[in-house]
Order: structure tokens, then C-alpha cells, then sequence
């Protein structure tokens, strides 16, 4: 009965990766998710990074979209910074400036590598 | 592979340093970025009555209240806001506790420990406790409390990983022992005592003289009052000599320990500026008053601009971050400003030591004292014993053991004196006030729109006695026996403020109603006329000089004196030790070689401006380090004193050619001085090349540091105008200039103020420097309390007084 729901779990994950808009969405959806939780704590980017990964239908793409959910992340902070005010100052900051861009362009390709955990979409 | 990538980069996130440096610096979540992204609420309780603050366009917060506790809340509050970090690091350096925040402060600590400012600090708050004074401080205590404990803490906090401890108001005391001690703070006896173990005790008079011979002292024609009180002989050659041996076996002041204890006295240059002019030469018919002290230039500053609105006053100028009321400023009837004075408030006590006991008198007496644990950031712990005497605490070094006596070790009643400052209504309420400010000892000038001008001393001064005469305070005493002995004093204890010990008020050099008087740390008075010991030294008088120059030949004139012309005063940069020294150099033209003729041709036709776009600026500058190095250097290094003990320029530019220090030199041969200044050319000319330098402006920089060395929270360089000699003041070697300036006027415009950086001490703040351009260009602002427009904050009842 379980391996029964599991491989319809399955199906239903894969057809969400093969499905471009029902993967965007998930995608959109996740990243959300992790943004929100990465302002609670830091281990947010890395869940972000995995759940954005699993909308995906192959490891690679999913570290592509890890990327992108660490270049979202990125683009979020510095629109917080500049919205406060603080944009330039930490920009001046050098390499504690450096390391909040830097932070979620690792751990959101890392956090998306839990993709290569389960085998590539069908016919991807 | 894939599961093995995750683990490790997952569980290398979960261990030190790394998760702790997420912590702090992950985007959306750092510690750090609270502090980029936060601002300070709108509405805040207190435990108090209602408040509000309203920022101006340079963050300057005028606070508003019913009442005294209200209003001070609501300042603790906007103190810790804007300074909450400084204001932590100056507890610490008191209290000897900076290694544990931030490492390689050991030796800072050991000083500060030894002298026990924190016991110091303990004395004044039992003796303002349950006091109205005591009373203001506790409720600007909980305002800093209450923001420490609401909002996040600034960034130098997340930065180094720890938080502040409650502040209390024994912490707001050790604020007023540190700018104390940076006044009074002086081990010139040391300094001298070593210098004449080194080069001989003549050697050490001559350029090291306790008194500079000019005309312009700050009470030019006055007496210094009724004299009632003994005075004291000057220790002359002989006896400094004396003073120098080991008398009792144990080993006297040392050029080690004076050097040591040079790291903690005062910075190099702290002086300032004043002078009050009454309406008998104003434009206006009213007074005008100035005043700039010149004090360590920092990122943040040294002082919090604000306006204090209640509901029958109103004071504005600048604070302490730390300390709740207005130190110089203005207030409805008057303003007040204060420079250092130079009194002698610290002598040097040497003792007869067996093991752990002193000798004193026909007693023999254990040292007091305690071990204690330096908590090192980083490193390992440093044990220390922390020693005193019946004089205070006992600084040692290598083996030298020297007790200090200082009056900033005992409770004062200064806060009570600055809050009634505050509240005076004219110059006889403020007068009454000064009387009670007990340290550090000042020259305070104060006018009043009723016309009124003032010059006081302020500030307990020993009368020292050894054997019930007076004596000067110019030499190391020997503890033992029992010189130098200061009636009524009590380290760490509320001192006896009647005893005839002190220099009474009264007697204190003074002037009522001066038409035009002048103050820059010169001397105060002739010693002829007053019978007191006042000073060991006072600063030379380039500025004091200048100042008097400038008012009188104005006041001479037919043209008023204008607050225009007082600003002009103020940013005035000519050099006077140019205006002594440019024509002995020029003189010595045939001398030099083609890498020094140049300069000195720069030098020729100058007007003595020490103008950012001068070339000869710049030379001069550079010329006197090279010329003192040149003319001093070989002595001090075969004598092995260190450099922090060369002689001032006042001295440097004063040797004439046949001075027996170019003829008869205590080490080294005879030099002719016209090589010696050819020679001090050609160094000046090797840094302009090295370093790239044009103009004066090149290397007269705003060089304004944060304490922590990481340089993005430093300052911005800005070319300056003006020498560590004119009375627009920079001093960028040891980073030292105009920590606040002020030009106040009783004419209907409003007083004019800036300081050398900005307001607010948070980096992210627009107001991190926003004034340091226009202080480095001489521009002002209005000190205008903001009254009108919706509070930034409020505050409303409801809050715990905890």
C-alpha cells in the first residue's frame, strides 16, 4: 500500500517537473518559502535550495535553479538594504559585504544537489 | 559522492566558526543586518513621564519633556541609539576590561586596573546617590537600558560576537573620570624626572622648562585674587636631581616607565580653544563667546550634539554619550565653554619598600592590594596585583614602583556643577555652579544676554605640604617621608571639600566682566602673581598669542568685533612658529644643497597660512618633525630615551645657533645649526617625493579612525586647513583637533556649531559623517532646537523603571 503511494507521489512530482508552468509555479512557490525561512535562519537558503531543486526535473537543472533561487535571494537583500537606506555602506563593507551575496549562491545550488538524490524525471 | 557533497557541506555549516559566522553575516537573517535594516521605533514606553525627540536634517535630536526624569529618559534612550557602542568601550577601557571584548588591550588594561578608576567612578555615584543630580543620572540610566535591552544592538556588537552588560550609573561616572583623566591625566614629573636622568638635570631645563617666557598669559593684567593659602617653591635643578636618585634603595622613576605611562596620559595635543567678548566691542552691544576643544578626533566623536526642551528651559550643545547633561553650550540666559588648564592635579610619590611594605612616616604600612584576572579575547588570561598606598594606586613597571595622587581618584560633584550649569539663569548662578565643578580643572568662560562675561578656573588644586609647608607639586616626592602631602584628599573616597588643602574657589585665577579675554592652555597667570603652585607647565602660546592678537587689534580699531569676525578668529591658520622659524631658514640657504634650496625657496614670501593649497604649508609641516629628529635624535638615542619625550617646538624653534645643543650637544659632536636645518630639508623633501605629497592639503587629512581599525568604518579623508600651532586645529599625526566648535551670540541669530564627523555612531546611518566636510571646510550649522513637525519618537508612560 505505501509503495503504492509513494510511486504515485512519484508520478505526481514528475509530472509537476515535466509540466513547464506547473514547474514554475512550484519553483516561485518554493522559492517563496525558503526566502521566508531564510529570514528566520540561515539554514532556510539551504531548504529553499532543495525545495526549489525538487521542482525540477533533473539534478542539473536543479543546481541551475539553486542558482537562481541564491541570485533571488541576493537580489531580495540588497532590495531590503537599498529600501533601508544601507545599500552603498555595505557594498563598502569589503569582504563582510562580500560574504551575505556569496552565502546564498552556495547554499542554494547545495541545498538543490538533494535533488541528485532521486533519479531524473522520465524522458528528461 | 552526492550524499557524502550534502553532508559535509550541510554539517561543515554546523560547527564553529563557520555556523556563528552565518549567524552573523547570512543575508536575511545576520545579526548584522538588523542593525542595516532597523530604525528606531516610533513609540517607546518609559517608565517616566511623556517625551518626544525630533532629529534635524544632521540627526541632532532635540528632546522635549515636562520634566527632568522624562527628558533624561528619553536622552539615555537616544545616547544608546546613536553611541551605545562607544559609550561600551569607554566603560571598558576604565574598567580595565577591553581585552575580553576585543584581545591585545593587556597593557591598557593592567594601567587602568592599577588605577582603579572603576573605585574612583563607585566614589562619585555614593556621593550623587538620592541626590536630584542622582537622580537624572538614574533615569538616563534606564533610557539606555531600555533601548539596550529593546533594539538590536549596533554593529561593532556583532561584529566582535558579545553584548553589553546593563549599563548602570557608576558606568556614567567612569565617562566623566575618562575625559578627566585625558585632561589632568599628567606624568610631566616623570617625563622630566627621566629626561634629567638621561641628559643631565641642566640639559633637562633647558629644554624641558616648566615655564615659556612670552607676554601672553590669559589673565594679562589681572591678579589671580586674594591670596589667603601658602604657594610652594619650584623644585630647581638641584632638587629635581635629588629627586631623581633612589633614596631609598628601590630604584627610581625610570625613562621606561614614563615612556610606558605616555601611551595613557593625555594625547598628544589636547588643548582648546576660548575667548568671551563683552558688548564694549561688539557690533551688537551684546557679548560673544567661542570655544573649540581640541580632543582626540574619533569615528564617532568625543561629543553627541542635542537640545534638552523643558518646559522653562532650553540647552543646547553637546554631551557625553553616557553623561545626560549639555557640558558646553547655551541655555536661555547664557553659554559656556571650557578649555584645559593646565593645573598640576597629580604628583608622583616614591617610598621606602620592604617586601610587601611601605614605609610611611615612622609606620610601616602593607600595600593594599588584590590580585586580579585579565580576561583576554582569544588568549590566555593575564593574573595581575593590583597595589595602593595611603596616595592611591601604585604603577609599576619593570621593577619601578611609583605611587599616584590624583584628584580625579575622588567622588566630585561636577555632574551636579554641568546640571546646574544647565539650569542657571545668568552668570551668578553659574558662577555658583563652577564652584562645585571639582574636576578636571578648566578655564571656563561664560557670557549672559544680560551682558555679563566670565572667566573662572574650575576644579579641585592641591595645596601640597611637606612638613606643613607648601611646596610644589614639580618634583617626585618621597611618600615615605611623608612630602607632598595633600590635606583633605581621599582616593577613592568622598574627599574633605572644606579642608584648607584646597585652592579656594575665590583664590582660583579669575576675571568678572572681562571686556576681552582669551584662553588656549597658556599659561593662566604669572607665577608673580599669585602665591599658589598652579601648574608644572602650561602649552605654549602659539594659539593663546594669536587669539589675542586678532581681538585686539580689532578692538583697537574702529570696526566692532563681529560674530563673523569671531568665526574668522575661530578659522584662523596662521602659523606663528612659521612666522619664528621660516626667517632662520631661509637664512640658512647657503648651507643647503640643491635637494634642500628648493623648499626652502617655497618658503620664501609665504604668508604663514597653513592653507590646504599651500606648497610651503606642506614643507614647513614636515620640516619641523625632520628638524626635531635631526636636532634631538642622536642625544635621546645615545641617552636611549624614548622619542615620545622630545622636547615641544616652542623649545625646537626657540634653540638659537649658539645654543649649546648644536655647540656642546650631551652626545655626538658639535653642529653647525645651518646644516642641521639643511639636513632636516632634505629629509622633508625625501617624504614629499616618497609619499607623493603636493600640496599641505595632501597630507592634512581628515585622518579620523573608528577604535577598531577596520576600515570601512573610518572616516573619509578630507584635505583640512590649519596645524597642530594655529588656532583652527588639526594635529593629524596624533589625530587631535577641534572636537567641537562653537560661536554663540546673544543678538537674536542663532549660535553657530559643528562637529568633526556626524551625530549618529551607527555606520549605516546617514548621519555616520555627515557633518566632517563641512568642519574640515569651516562651515557651520544653526544650533536650533527642532520644535515644530511630528516627534520622530515617542515616549509614553507604561515601562519599568528596573
Amino acid at each position: 500500500m505505501a509503495k503504492v503511494r509513494a510511486e504515485t507521489t512519484r508520478q505526481h512530482l514528475y509530472g509537476l517537473q515535466t509540466d513547464p508552468t506547473s514547474r514554475w509555479r512550484a519553483t516561485v512557490l518554493a522559492g517563496a518559502v525558503g526566502a521566508l525561512l531564510a529570514t528566520v535562519h540561515w539554514s532556510g537558503l539551504l531548504v529553499g535550495g532543495a525545495l526549489v531543486g525538487l521542482a525540477w526535473p533533473t539534478l542539473r537543472r536543479a543546481l541551475v535553479a539553486g542558482l537562481g533561487f541564491g541570485v533571488a535571494v541576493v537580489a531580495v537583500f540588497a532590495l531590503e538594504l537599498a529600501l533601508a537606506g544601507s545599500l552603498s555602506e555595505v557594498l563598502a563593507m569589503g569582504v563582510f559585504g562580500v560574504v551575505p551575496a556569496v552565502v546564498p549562491l552556495v547554499a542554494g545550488p547545495l541545498g538543490a544537489a538533494s535533488r541528485g538524490l532521486f533519479p531524473d524525471a522520465d524522458g528528461e | 559522492m552526492l550524499a557524502a557533497l550534502l553532508a559535509g557541506g550541510v554539517g561543515a555549516s554546523a560547527v564553529d566558526p563557520i555556523r556563528s559566522g552565518l549567524d552573523r553575516f547570512a543575508p536575511l537573517s545576520g545579526d548584522v543586518w538588523d542593525t542595516a535594516t532597523a530604525s528606531v521605533p516610533g513609540t517607546v514606553t518609559t517608565p517616566y513621564g511623556e517625551a518626544t525627540v525630533r532629529y534635524d536634517d544632521e540627526g541632532v535630536p532635540t528632546v522635549a519633556a515636562d520634566d527632568e526624569a522624562s527628558l533624561y529618559f528619553a536622552v539615555g534612550y537616544v545616547h544608546a541609539a546613536d553611541r551605545l557602542f562607544q559609550m561600551d568601550l569607554i566603560r571598558r577601557r576604565m574598567r580595565g576590561t577591553l581585552a575580553a571584548a576585543v584581545g591585545q588591550q593587556v597593557e591598557s588594561d593592567i594601567f587602568h586596573r592599577r588605577m582603579d578608576f572603576a573605585a574612583a567612578a563607585q566614589a562619585n555615584w555614593d556621593l550623587l546617590d538620592g541626590t536630584p543630580t542622582g537622580d537624572a543620572v538614574e533615569a538616563h540610566t534606564a533610557g539606555v537600558n531600555a533601548y539596550r535591552e529593546r533594539q538590536p544592538l549596533p554593529l561593532e556588537f556583532q561584529l566582535l560576537g558579545y553584548e553589553p552588560d546593563p549599563w548602570t550609573p557608576v558606568d556614567s561616572m567612569l565617562i566623566e573620570k575618562q575625559i578627566t583623566w585625558g585632561l589632568t591625566g599628567d606624568f610631566s614629573t616623570l617625563r622630566r624626572a627621566a629626561i634629567a636622568d638621561a641628559l643631565g638635570a641642566e640639559a633637562a631645563e633647558r629644554i624641558d622648562p616648566r615655564r615659556l617666557d612670552h607676554d601672553s598669559p590669559i589673565l594679562r593684567e589681572a591678579s589671580a585674587g586674594s591670596s589667603s593659602g601658602g604657594g610652594g617653591e619650584s623644585a630647581d635643578s638641584s632638587d629635581t636631581n635629588q629627586s631623581l636618585g633612589t633614596p631609598h634603595g628601590d630604584g627610581g622613576a625610570s625613562g621606561d616607565l614614563a615612556a610606558w605611562l605616555s601611551r595613557f596620559e593625555s594625547t598628544d595635543g589636547v588643548g582648546s580653544n576660548s575667548w568671551v567678548v563683552s558688548g564694549e566691542h561688539t557690533e551688537s552691544g551684546q557679548p560673544l563667546l567661542a570655544n573649540d576643544p581640541h580632543l582626540t578626533l574619533l569615528a564617532p566623536p568625543v561629543w553627541y550634539e542635542m537640545h534638552h526642551e523643558l518646559p522653562n528651559r532650553s540647552v543646547s550643545g553637546v554631551t557625553f554619550p553616557g553623561q545626560p547633561f549639555v557640558v558646553i553650550g547655551e541655555n536661555d540666559a547664557g553659554a559656556w565653554g571650557f578649555t584645559n588648564a593646565g593645573m598640576d592635579v597629580l604628583d608622583c610619590y616614591e617610598y621606602e619598600i620592604d617586601g610587601e611594605r611601605y614605609r610611611y612616616g615612622d609606620e610601616w604600612r602593607e600595600f593594599e592590594s588584590a590580585t586580579e584576572t585579565i580576561e583576554v579575547s582569544g588568549g590566555e588570561d593575564r593574573e595581575i596585583t593590583v597595589r595602593k598606598t595611603v596616595h592611591g594606586p601604585v604603577i609599576e613597571r619593570q621593577g619601578r614602583r611609583v605611587g599616584v595622587a590624583w584628584t580625579g581618584l575622588q567622588a566630585s560633584r561636577t555632574a551636579e556643577a554641568v546640571r546646574a550649569l544647565n539650569r542657571s539663569e545668568g552668570r551668578d548662578e553659574a558662577v555658583d555652579a563652577l564652584s562645585r565643578f571639582d574636576q578636571p580643572t578648566q578655564s571656563a568662560v561664560y557670557a549672559d544676554r544680560e551682558g555679563n562675561t566670565h572667566y573662572h578656573v574650575t576644579g579641585m588644586v592641591p595645596i601640597r605640604r611637606t612638613d606643613g609647608e607648601a611646596v610644589a607639586g614639580d618634583r617626585i616626592f618621597d611618600g615615605s617621608a611623608r612630602e607632598g602631602e595633600w590635606p583633605g584628599y581621599t582616593p577613592y573616597g568622598e574627599p574633605d571639600f572644606e579642608s584648607d588643602g584646597w585652592i579656594p574657589f575665590e583664590d582660583k585665577p579669575h576675571a568678572d566682566n572681562p571686556d576681552l579675554l582669551a584662553t588656549a592652555n597658556q599659561r593662566v597667570i604669572d607665577d608673580s602673581a599669585t602665591e599658589y603652585y598652579l601648574s608644572e607647565g602650561y602649552s605654549a602660546p602659539w594659539r593663546g598669542a594669536r587669539i589675542y592678537d586678532l581681538l585686539d587689534q580689532r578692538a583697537a580699531g574702529d570696526d566692532p568685533i563681529t560674530h563673523e569676525y569671531s568665526r574668522a578668529v575661530q578659522l584662523d591658520m596662521y602659523d606663528r612658529r612659521a612666522e619664528l622659524f621660516v626667517p632662520e631658514i631661509l637664512g640658512a640657504r647657503s648651507a643647503m644643497g640643491e635637494r634642500a634650496l628648493p623648499l626652502a625657496n617655497d618658503l620664501d614670501g609665504w604668508d604663514y597660512a597653513m592653507d590646504r593649497d599651500s606648497r610651503a604649508a606642506l614643507v614647513f609641516a614636515l620640516f619641523v618633525d625632520h628638524y626635531r629628529q635631526r636636532t634631538f635624535g642622536p642625544a635621546y638615542e645615545a641617552a636611549d630615551l624614548d622619542d615620545s619625550l622630545y622636547p615641544g617646538d616652542w623649545v625646537l624653534l626657540h634653540l638659537d645657533a649658539d645654543d649649546p645643543w648644536f655647540t656642546d650637544p650631551p652626545a655626538g659632536e658639535a653642529r653647525d645649526r645651518a646644516q642641521v636645518i639643511a639636513a632636516a630639508l632634505v629629509d622633508t623633501a625625501d617624504e614629499i617625493e616618497r609619499e607623493g605629497y603636493e600640496t599641505y592639503g595632501d597630507y592634512n587629512v581628515t585622518d579620523i579612525d573608528h577604535p577598531f581599525g577596520l576600515g570601512f568604518l573610518n572616516y573619509p579623508e578630507y584635505p583640512a586647513d590649519g596645524s597642530p600651532a594655529t588656532v583652527r586645529n588639526i594635529r593629524v599625526e596624533s589625530s587631535v583637533g577641534a572636537s567641537y566648535r562653537l560661536l554663540a551670540r546673544f543678538d537674536g541669530d542663532p549660535s553657530q556649531t559643528v562637529i568633526p564627523g556626524g551625530n549618529d555612531g551607527d555606520y549605516f546611518s546617514d548621519h555616520y559623517a555627515d557633518q566632517l566636510r563641512a568642519w574640515a571646510d569651516g562651515e557651520y550649522s544653526p544650533l536650533v532646537p527642532s520644535t515644530d513637525g511630528d516627534p520622530s519618537i515617542r515616549f509614553r508612560g507604561g515601562g519599568d523603571r528596573g
